[in-house]
């Protein structure tokens, strides 16, 4: 079978077909591929109802492994004298024994890792509110100051992280070229830094909602916590005791009725929550393995940042056993919800009684299933820190009988004696001592003590150097790489 | 399936069934003297497809009437007769003084190989067509100068392919691949039985006609098409795998006395006591994980042509269980390669392979978590293997109970229930072809058009199921949350090809001209799901059986696209004086338009002295022909829309519902452009003694050039560092092989003995300032612990290995005082403090060596005596290094290998050539690094014949029998399971979760009609 067409028509029309297709492939056109799936930055995708996707994308931020979790338990809790590393005695979480024992260094990927974790917190709100301020995404003038005053919250907080870690660092803002390594590299005095961080919680304070929109959104409330927390830091007493009365004046805020349960999982967002980070096991949307690195060792977790024994003897001396019972887990301990395991012979909700160490953290604990682990939330301010930061401002400015009536208030919640009349020295003592007991393994340990300028006093047996161990090493990567402008702190 | 098995293979029976009127040509070929010629090209002239005589001279063809055949045979001039009415052309051949005149595919064409002035390398594709490996590359490892094969023994898995060493640290060192005209990154699906030929094109003469796709070599594979009567053979082949190379790991008394030495040098009470001690039963864990696994290969094939059409039907299976206890690899292929002759000038046809592959890999995560392990994306990671390694032996995989054991004293799971119990699937299915046109305008001039697919289905199932697990202390459910995740990645590749070919000589003036134009689409979609609670129940491995509760999502996709313009010209004179040039304009999408043009042009010119007047007196030289070559090349595997700001989306549970985030704070380079390649290329081609002694020289220099290195930048700014063109990397070689082959004056007996050896030489030069002085390395080589044993830095080799100096171990504490060690103990390492500052830190360690060998060899050996035939390859390595990663990566309470543990630092043996019990994580020395030399025995065949008497009875045209031994032998130092490691370039040599060697021993069968 031959076909029978003329030769030239065939020719004709496969030189048609050839031409034609140069037509088409001629154009390098061909070549204008739109990105598959990723809307670019300056296409206008923020437009409308979008334009909270930036602002969600600084709350995904705090979820994220390497800002609120394993490090951070590192570097706010295991270098403290409230709490070991953990684990087992080969495992050192890569460098948290060094931390443990301060002998960490430049190069330590827990230190370097939050500096970059937190300046790309900062990024996140920088470019949100770059993002806001470009005329294609079209945000409407009311809008836009609320979104602001969120995004500049988020920097806020980063930043705050940064000064207590490192001191002074460089202040990226979204007016900052990227390609300026001078503003990159320089770094800012510790009271610029605050500073920077003032101005941006007193606008956030200031354009935020007293009740939130949503419940795990920040508020006016979040905004003036965190900036007496700041202000503390600082010292600067007058501006503690007027943003915490206004907090408390504001009435959005309670004591839980009960310690022992705040943590868990039916009392996420309560009345004393005031900046909480969310976790979801049936969204499988946990903060990044924070509950792992935290539950019991072969049986829950990794085990690491597990509570003293000096923490245990201060719940002690004080009688404290609510706050402690609440705090850690020990040996052959039966969780609260073992009862709902009694009939299944491979979950147990009662530790083993050879468990690596004697002691958890049980403010991380949420059940002992892996799926449980990824609803923890992780509370970072709450209103028992409010009272008690009202305390030592009234303290420190000379009212001691309205400290005392705070502080009692978070006494009386955990059963513990009233205070009765001490001299403002030795009340500052005891609201310290009350912060350690209440806020016990909730991260705030390290730097608390350090603002109390009593590094030396309690880490120093730990291996804390005085004029060193106040804050963390730059990043060690970071100096290299900026030609003599980043300055690395003393003594590293 | 079966069934419709056999309809296709009727259909294709059905096809070849037209109207008979070419006719049967037979002949026989001998030479000058009267001698039958084996092995004599016999193809259609302007056609690719042909026949070859067999041992005695013999051949048999279908050709029509006016057909000229071109007889073609190395040191023997080329003969053309045309096909009048006889059905017999005997032909005797008359000795050249010039003899390369073979035929090789080149990029868009083919042509003689004498006309060409680059550097290419042919596979006899015959000789691996029973190899039993699931790609062709890895039964090319060793047979071919200038190609780098590292092997790995995974079912499935494909060779990793090195041509000309490493050119690029970020954009990718694998060749392209084109199989028949169809540019493809997978081969994997390609039967070795239906390999015609494979070329690889080396240097940048031949492959600038690939502009961007270039720079890392081009593989071209011609799959078979039918000619001539009608065929049928049968390929079929059965056997075992097995592991070679195992390491000697300590028992349970050795381990437990290790462990304790270790506890209590760090303070802590001992884990056994010694009465205890002697009691403990040894669990040998990779007996446990492993098995002789089967291994079978069938492939059936229909082959021939009438006038109108030429058929080639094949149906492959491979079956192949690996080593690893639920690692298997099945595949089944189908491939239709027709051609159909419209008129004596329009031909159309079509090379399409059809494949579905299914790959069992367990899973085997410590965390039990979905670590999906796919044959042909990556590296393959079974860290089944490291976890046997390291698991403690001292109790059984399960205990009185039935339930899985593991121990407090270490992190490691229990490899046999990680196998057991997590389980990934993929199933793929693959197109890979083209369909094609062409034309004779006139008849110099021809027009094709060609469009090229690959199309790839994948499915991937991950499941994790519950299973029990007990150590000293608890018992604990794993995968509580039996979840299943399935992932469709879909890829499709078209590109369409349309070139003139044109072909003229004016007096001694020869003109091969090509010039065309292509354009390439690829695209590519993933759709993943993940579900809770799913029974595990074969039958209800879906989605839709699980639960909503933390239930994920996500769906995204990539879309590129190239065009380009080529023109190549191959011109001689006299077939004495040659010249090449090629020039491709290429553009890509993956550039700003500011960078996405280029122009990839390139020269070479050859000198065939053995066509020269003078050389005809003389009978010792039949072959000397020199040439060279330059140009450019280049490669552009970088992601799409790297020169973009793109959304990167997140999702937050707010307690309302979860919100979707997008912001971005990627840094990028918008002017990010091609890494670019130029290549010198020199080299002697010779034959000597009527073509029996030949072989090549070669030498070539490739600098790259806009190197992809990533530059860092100040985190302060959210990111820390960003693609950027910013380097040159260096590679130079020299490639030597020789053949030898002759035959007895009986015929007999013939042979063949080959030799081929490479010599690379691979450097990154030069990284710009601005990115040298943020950062000028990249560190790699993960030992999983936080430690990293590469670094890639300007003046080193790629993915050098940068360590300390480990000189033995302190033997006393007044040594231990005067070093920069104090706080060490007597046994431990002691570290050279090479700047003398009397601190250890990263500052002194050493660059000591790379993976990349100083030099890799083949030998191969070819023996045929009356009815016995005999073969094998051998491939060596030298001078590269290996990191034994399975020993560096120890950490409390993992096993140790045996010779460790009795050549350990104790106070009885204080040795100073391994350390004493320690638990903590050890530093990067050189103590863990090894010499990376092996020499392997690939492949040894024995085969027979049946003789014509024998077959004729049986109505059958050939029947052979053979026994093959494939990768048997392996001599090495290496103190690991395998120091054939492949890995990416930048962490290449370093041994953890790799697969062990393994063998093959197999009997098999070809018989045709």
């Amino acid at each position: 079978m031959k076909i029978n067409i003329t030769q030239r028509s065939v020719t004709y029309k496969i030189l048609i077909v050839f031409l034609a297709t140069l037509a088409i492939g001629c154009s390098d056109d061909y070549l204008e591929v739109e990105p598959e799936g990723s809307p670019t930055l300056g296409s206008g995708y923020f437009q409308g109802d979008n334009i909270q996707k930036a602002l969600n994308a600084c709350y995904a931020h705090e979820q994220l492994f390497s800002q609120h979790s394993f490090s951070f338990a590192g570097v706010f809790s295991i270098a403290s004298d409230d709490a070991d590393k953990g684990s087992a005695a080969g495992d050192t979480g890569t460098d948290k024994d060094k931390l443990d024992d301060f002998t960490h260094d430049a190069t330590d990927v827990s230190v370097s890792g939050l500096w970059n974790a937190n300046y790309q917190g900062v990024a996140k709100a920088n470019t949100g509110i770059n993002i806001i301020n470009d005329p294609v995404n079209e945000v409407e003038e009311n809008e836009r100051e609320a979104l602001e005053a969120e995004f500049r919250f988020f920097r806020a907080y980063h930043y705050w992280n940064l000064v207590r870690i490192f001191g002074g660092v460089p202040i990226v803002t979204e007016d900052t070229d990227p390609q300026d390594n001078e503003t990159l590299l320089t770094r800012r005095t510790k009271d610029e830094t605050y500073d920077f961080i003032f101005q941006d919680l007193e606008y956030a304070a200031e354009r935020l909602p007293q009740d939130a929109a949503q419940v795990g959104r920040v508020t006016s409330g979040t905004a003036l916590t965190l900036l007496a927390k700041a202000h503390m830091y600082q010292g600067d007493w007058q501006e503690v005791l007027d943003y915490t009365d206004q907090v408390i004046a504001s009435g959005q805020y309670a004591l839980h009725p009960n310690y022992e349960e705040l943590w868990r999982i039916q009392n996420e967002n309560t009345e004393e929550s005031i900046f909480e980070i969310q976790g979801s096991a049936s969204e499988n949307l946990p903060i990044n393995n924070l509950a792992t690195v935290h539950g019991v060792r072969g049986q829950w977790g990794w085990g690491f940042n597990v509570p003293s024994e000096s923490l245990l003897e201060a719940y002690n001396e004080q009688n404290d056993s609510i706050r402690r019972d609440a705090t850690i887990i020990f040996r052959g301990e039966v969780m609260y919800d073992s009862e709902q395991y009694q009939n299944n012979d491979a979950i147990s909700a009662v530790v083993s009684e050879d468990a690596p160490n004697p002691r958890y953290s049980e403010k991380m604990y949420t059940g002992p299933l892996s799926v449980d682990a990824q609803e923890q939330n992780l509370i970072l301010l709450r209103y028992a820190d409010v009272l008690l930061m009202n305390a030592e401002a009234n303290n420190e400015l000379g009212n001691s009988p309205e400290a005392i009536n705070k502080l009692n208030l978070i006494r009386d919640r955990v059963n513990l004696p009233e205070i009765q009349g001490q001299a403002q020295a030795q009340l500052q003592k005891t609201i310290w001592k009350e912060r350690r007991l209440e806020f016990g393994m909730e991260f705030d340990r390290y730097f608390d003590v350090i603002r109390q300028g009593r590094g030396q006093e309690l880490f120093g047996p730990l291996g804390f150097q005085e004029g060193k161990n106040e804050v963390f090493p730059i990043p060690q990567d970071q100096i290299n790489l900026s030609g003599g402008l980043l300055e690395q702190n003393p003594g590293y | 399936m079966k069934t419709k098995l056999l309809m296709l293979i009727f259909l294709g029976f059905s096809l070849s069934i037209g109207a008979q009127t070419t006719k049967t040509i037979t002949g026989i070929v001998t030479d000058d003297t009267g001698a039958p010629l084996p092995g004599v090209n016999v193809l259609i002239k302007g056609t690719t497809t042909g026949t070859q005589t067999d041992f005695d001279g013999n051949y048999t063809l279908e050709a029509s009437s006016g057909d000229t055949l071109q007889f073609s045979y190395l040191g023997f001039e080329t003969k053309n007769i045309t096909v009048a009415d006889q059905a017999k052309i005997d032909v005797s051949m008359v000795s050249a003084a010039s003899d390369l005149d073979e035929v090789v595919v080149v990029g868009y064409g083919t042509a003689e190989s004498r006309d060409l002035a680059g550097s290419i390398s042919s596979l006899d594709a015959e000789a691996v067509n029973e190899a039993p490996t699931t790609s062709v590359l890895q039964a090319a490892q060793g047979k071919l100068s200038g190609v780098q094969v590292i092997n790995n023994g995974a079912p499935g898995s494909v060779g990793q392919v090195r041509i000309r060493g490493s050119i690029s640290v970020l954009g990718g060192s694998n060749p392209v691949y084109v199989v028949d005209g169809a540019i493809t990154r997978d081969i994997s699906g390609i039967d070795n039985n239906d390999i015609k030929s494979m070329e690889v094109l080396k240097d940048a003469s031949s492959t600038a006609i690939y502009g961007a796709r270039g720079a890392n070599g081009v593989v071209l594979i011609t799959t078979k098409s039918g000619k001539g009567k009608m065929e049928i053979n049968l390929n079929s082949s059965t056997g075992i795998n097995v592991l070679t190379n195992d390491v000697d790991m300590a028992n349970a008394q050795q381990y437990a006395q290790y462990t304790n030495e270790a506890l209590i040098r760090e303070g802590n009470d001992p884990a056994f006591s010694q009465a205890e001690i002697a009691g403990l039963p040894t669990t040998n864990w990779m007996d446990e994980i492993t098995r002789e696994g089967t291994f079978q290969k069938h492939n059936l094939s229909i082959s021939g042509s009438t006038d109108d059409v030429d058929y080639y039907l094949s149906a492959g299976l491979l079956d192949e269980e690996g080593i690893l206890k639920e690692n298997n690899f099945e595949r089944l292929n189908l491939r239709l390669n027709n051609t159909y002759r419209l008129n004596d000038k329009i031909r159309l046809g079509h090379n399409v392979g059809l494949v579905r592959e299914r790959n069992f890999q367990p899973s085997t995560n410590a965390f039990g978590g979905q670590e999906i392990n796919v044959a042909n994306s990556g590296t393959p990671n079974f860290a089944a293997f490291t976890q046997a390694y390291r698991q403690a032996p001292f109790f059984p995989v399960r205990d009185e109970n039935g339930v899985y054991r593991t121990t407090n004293l270490n992190d490691q799971p229990n490899p046999v229930a990680q196998l057991e119990n997590n389980k990934t699937v993929a199933e793929n299915v693959k197109i890979v072809g083209n369909v094609w046109g062409e034309v004779d305008l006139a008849d110099w001039l021809t027009f094709r058009s060609s469009l090229g697919v690959n199309v790839l289905r994948q499915k991937i199932r991950s499941y994790g199921q519950q299973f029990l697990v007990a150590n000293e202390s608890s018992t604990q459910f794993i995968n509580q949350n039996q979840a299943l995740t399935i992932t469709d990645n879909d890829s499709e590749r078209f590109n369409w090809d349309n070139t003139f070919m044109i072909d003229k000589s004016f007096g001694n003036h020869n003109f091969d001209l090509t010039l065309g134009m292509t354009n390439e689409r690829l695209t590519n979609e993933f759709l993943t799901g993940t579900r809770r609670g799913v029974p595990p129940s074969d039958n209800l491995l879906y989605l839709g059986v699980g639960e909503r509760d933390g239930q994920t999502l996500d769906n995204g996709g990539d879309k590129n696209t190239r065009v380009a313009y080529f023109g190549r010209l191959l011109y001689n004179f006299n077939r004495r004086y040659v010249f090449n040039a090629t020039l491709r304009r290429e553009g890509s999408s993956k550039f700003s338009s500011e960078e996405r043009i280029k122009y990839y042009p390139s020269f070479g010119v050859a000198w065939n002295i053995g066509n020269e007047g003078f050389m005809e007196n003389q009978e010792t030289v039949s072959n000397l022909k020199l040439r060279a070559s330059y140009g450019l090349v280049g490669n552009d595997r970088i992601g799409s829309g790297q020169f973009l700001q793109l959304i990167d989306f997140s999702q937050y549970p707010f307690p309302d519902g979860v919100a979707i985030g997008g912001t971005s704070i990627q840094r990028y380079d918008k002017n990010l452009k091609w890494e670019t390649t130029r290549e010198f290329d020199l080299g002697i081609d010779y034959g000597f003694f009527q073509g029996r002694l030949k072989g090549e020289i070669s030498y070539y220099f490739k600098e790259t050039e806009d190197i992809l290195f990533p530059l860092s930048i100040p985190q302060t700014s959210g990111d820390d560092s960003f693609i950027t063109n910013a380097g040159s990397i260096e590679n130079e070689g020299i490639e030597f092989n020789v053949n030898w082959s002759d035959s007895s004056e009986s015929g007999d007996f013939d042979y063949n003995i080959g030799f081929n050896i490479t010599r690379n030489r691979n450097e990154l030069t030069q990284i710009d300032p601005v990115v040298a002085n943020a950062r000028p390395f990249i560190e790699s080589g993960d030992l999983q612990n936080g430690i990293t044993v590469t670094r890639t830095e300007e003046g080193n080799e790629l993915g050098t290995f940068w360590l300390y100096n480990a000189q033995g171990t302190f033997s006393s504490e007044e040594e231990i005082a005067a070093s920069a060690q104090p706080n060490a103990s007597v046994g431990d390492f002691r570290y050279e403090d090479t700047n003398g500052d009397g601190i250890i830190d990263q500052q002194d360690r050493q660059f000591m060596g790379s993976y990349q060998p100083d030099f890799y060899y083949g030998i191969n050996v070819a023996l045929n005596y009356k009815q016995i035939d005999f073969s094998t390859s051998l491939f060596g390595n030298a001078g590269g290094k290996v990191y034994n990663g399975l020993r560096a990566g120890r950490r409390n309470g993992y096993n140790i290998d045996e010779s460790l543990y009795n050549e350990r630092w104790t106070q009885n043996n204080p040795t100073n050539s391994a350390p004493r019990a320690f638990n903590f994580v050890p530093d990067a020395s050189n103590y863990y690094l090894e010499d990376g030399d092996f020499l392997r025995i690939n492949n040894i065949t024995l085969g027979y014949t049946f003789p014509e008497n024998i077959v004729d009875k049986l109505k059958i045209a050939r029947l052979r029998l053979y026994v093959t031994a494939q990768n048997p032998l392996t001599f090495t130092n290496y103190s690991g399971f395998n120091p054939e490691l492949p890995r990416g370039v930048l962490d290449s040599g370093l041994e953890l979760n790799a697969y062990p060697t393994t063998a093959k021993y197999l009997i098999g069968i070809n018989l045709n009609f």
